[in-house]
């Protein structure tokens, strides 16, 4: 069973120790992503979700269990395992796009050669769809295309898992569904495997082979759901809608999470910088639950 | 954009020509006779004085005196700065500490601390060098300590993930990223240095006759040519206005500001 090829996680728990208390942030997580998959892990917010992203990642240490990547244990951040972050601050302000590509195969040491170097940046971006925005500086481009020179930098290093950690939260409704077929294409012709973050159930169904719900207090795995819909997929499809009701059942049953008014009410309140974009999928959600007569 | 340099050069211009009105009233004012010359010399003269000083080569050694001096300062100050700063950021430990004393000294005016440093290291260029260090290091630290601690925890981890550590890891990301911080604190660092300088050589020159700009106007105010006194004055003036203006301004044009990266 080792030597099984892709991510292996093992038991995996991980408990936060402050002051006075710990949380247990993961109990008990089990899950196998074979290579090439494309897996979206939803819950609600605080069952762990990014902890468990940021342990296959080893930015967090599990408390118990172990990750096998090709059976091979992973102890320590790399770049088999490339994360893309929610944050725009990700790139760095003082390099150009081109640079900061650049930047991941210099201090990988994935490509010594500059003029090579340079080349493969031109070619990941080519492929995220920047060509011609190379010598831009990221405070000149726009959130959606802050999140393509992301995924273009860690895609260059050629990782085996690529770790989004709901990359495309902080975005617009139009351009997030714009980077969603954008990352399906990607994912088609890179073969990465993709484990992917998200709370918003359209982005999970859009994109995934599997859905993996989680449940909070402590994280652990409500259940997998198979995603085989028909590609591309449409939110018009009747068998798309039978899947979010599915999901969001799953999800407000068993976690007992609030009605989604509630969380969006919540929401606004708890993080008055909640973008439009985040506002926009929220109220989607409200808009679905309550559908007009 | 075009509008607004036009507004930029309006503004400059304003602003020449109400400091040329001044120093004709300077002029005019000296000129009428109701003040002793002695002490209140004509802005021609002073001028006159100037051009002799310079053309004689002593103003020009004793600038480069004094910025040899400052250069030594600051240097010293520079990698004190970033031996604490770093020290601080491995360890919560030493953060505390360095934050103790820079708020207990940092108050403290570099001027201040030169009687004791007279005793310690007597009146040569090493005391006056010391001053400078004791004027400029706390500004460093403090920005240069706000900067490490700013960086987005992000781009650490995007530099982890990458297998940078340690000092690549400083080199590489936490130092640009630090940088507007880092700059603001050597411009803060260059002022203080300036003016330390200054100070200090007011008080003694530095061993042998040899000393700076200070010491030329303390000498100068000594033999009461009070217009090569203001002749000094305005020479401080200038390379603080070169400095600020053209070096930073310049650095921070091709830096901070092409990377969106301004405080504020």
């Amino acid at each position: 069973m080792t030597n099984q090829a892709g991510l292996v996680i093992e038991n995996l728990s991980k408990t936060f120790h402050t002051k006075h208390k710990s949380i247990q942030a993961l109990s008990g997580i089990n899950l196998t992503v074979g290579k090439g998959e494309f897996v979206n892990i939803i819950g609600p917010s605080g069952c762990g979700k990014s902890t468990l992203l940021r342990c296959i990642a080893a930015f967090e240490k599990p408390t118990e269990g172990r990750l096998l990547l090709n059976g091979q244990e992973s102890t320590k951040p790399g770049i088999d395992r490339m994360m893309v972050f929610q944050n725009f601050e990700q790139l760095f302000p003082w390099l150009t796009v081109r640079k900061n590509v650049m930047f991941a195969l210099n201090a990988s040491t994935r490509v010594a050669n500059r003029i090579e170097q340079r080349e493969w940046a031109d070619h990941y971006l080519n492929l995220v769809g920047l060509k011609g925005f190379e010598d831009f500086y990221p405070h000149q481009l726009s959130g959606g295309m802050k999140q393509r020179v992301a995924i273009a930098r860690a895609l260059s290093v050629q990782p085996e898992i690529l770790l989004m950690d709901e990359p495309f939260g902080s975005l617009d409704a139009i351009t997030r569904s714009a980077l969603q077929r954008e990352l399906f294409r990607i994912w088609q012709e890179t073969k990465v495997t993709i484990i992917f973050v998200t709370h918003n159930i359209d982005e999970s169904i859009i994109l995934g082979d599997r859905i993996v719900v989680l449940k909070a207090n402590p994280g652990r795995i409500h259940s997998i759901v198979e995603n085989h819909l028909p590609r591309p997929r449409s939110k018009d499809d009747p068998q798309f809608n039978q899947m979010w009701e599915k999901i969001h059942s799953l999800l407000n049953a068993e976690t007992g999470i609030p009605p989604v008014e509630e969380r969006l009410t919540g929401r606004v309140r708890q993080d008055r910088r909640l973008t439009a974009g985040a506002y926009l999928s929220l109220a989607e959600e409200v808009h679905r639950a309550n559908p007009p007569e | 954009m075009l509008n607004n340099r036009r507004k930029v050069i309006n503004k400059t211009l304003n602003q020449i020509l109400f400091i040329l009105a001044l120093m004709l009233c300077w002029e005019l004012l000296a000129r009428t006779g109701w003040f002793p010359p002695l002490l209140f010399p004509r802005l021609s003269d002073v001028l006159r004085t100037l051009i002799t000083d310079i053309r004689s080569g002593e103003i020009v050694g004793r600038l480069y005196f004094s910025l040899y001096l400052i250069a030594q300062g600051l240097a010293l100050a520079v990698v004190t700065a970033a031996v604490a700063a770093v020290l601080a950021l491995c360890s919560p430990i030493v953060s505390d500490w360095v934050q103790a004393v820079m708020a207990i000294l940092h108050p403290l005016p570099g001027i201040s601390v030169l009687p004791i440093i007279i005793l310690w290291l007597g009146t040569g260029p090493r005391s006056i060098v010391a001053v400078i260090w004791f004027s400029s290091v706390w500004p460093l630290i403090a920005n240069l300590h706000t900067g490490l601690r700013s960086v987005p925890a992000t781009q650490i981890e995007v530099g982890q993930n990458l297998g940078l550590k340690g000092v690549r890891l400083i080199g590489k990301v936490l130092i640009p990223s630090a940088f507007p911080y880092i700059l603001t604190g050597l411009r803060v660092a260059w002022a203080r240095a300036w003016q330390a300088s200054v100070a200090a050589e007011m008080v003694f020159g530095a061993s042998g006759g040899e000393g700076g700009l200070g010491w030329f106007i303390y000498k100068k105010r000594f033999f009461m040519e009070i217009a090569s006194v203001f002749g000094g004055m305005f020479v401080i003036i200038v390379v603080g206005l070169i400095v600020e203006r053209l070096c930073f301004e310049w650095v921070e044009a091709r830096t901070v500001r092409r990377w969106g990266m301004t405080l504020e």
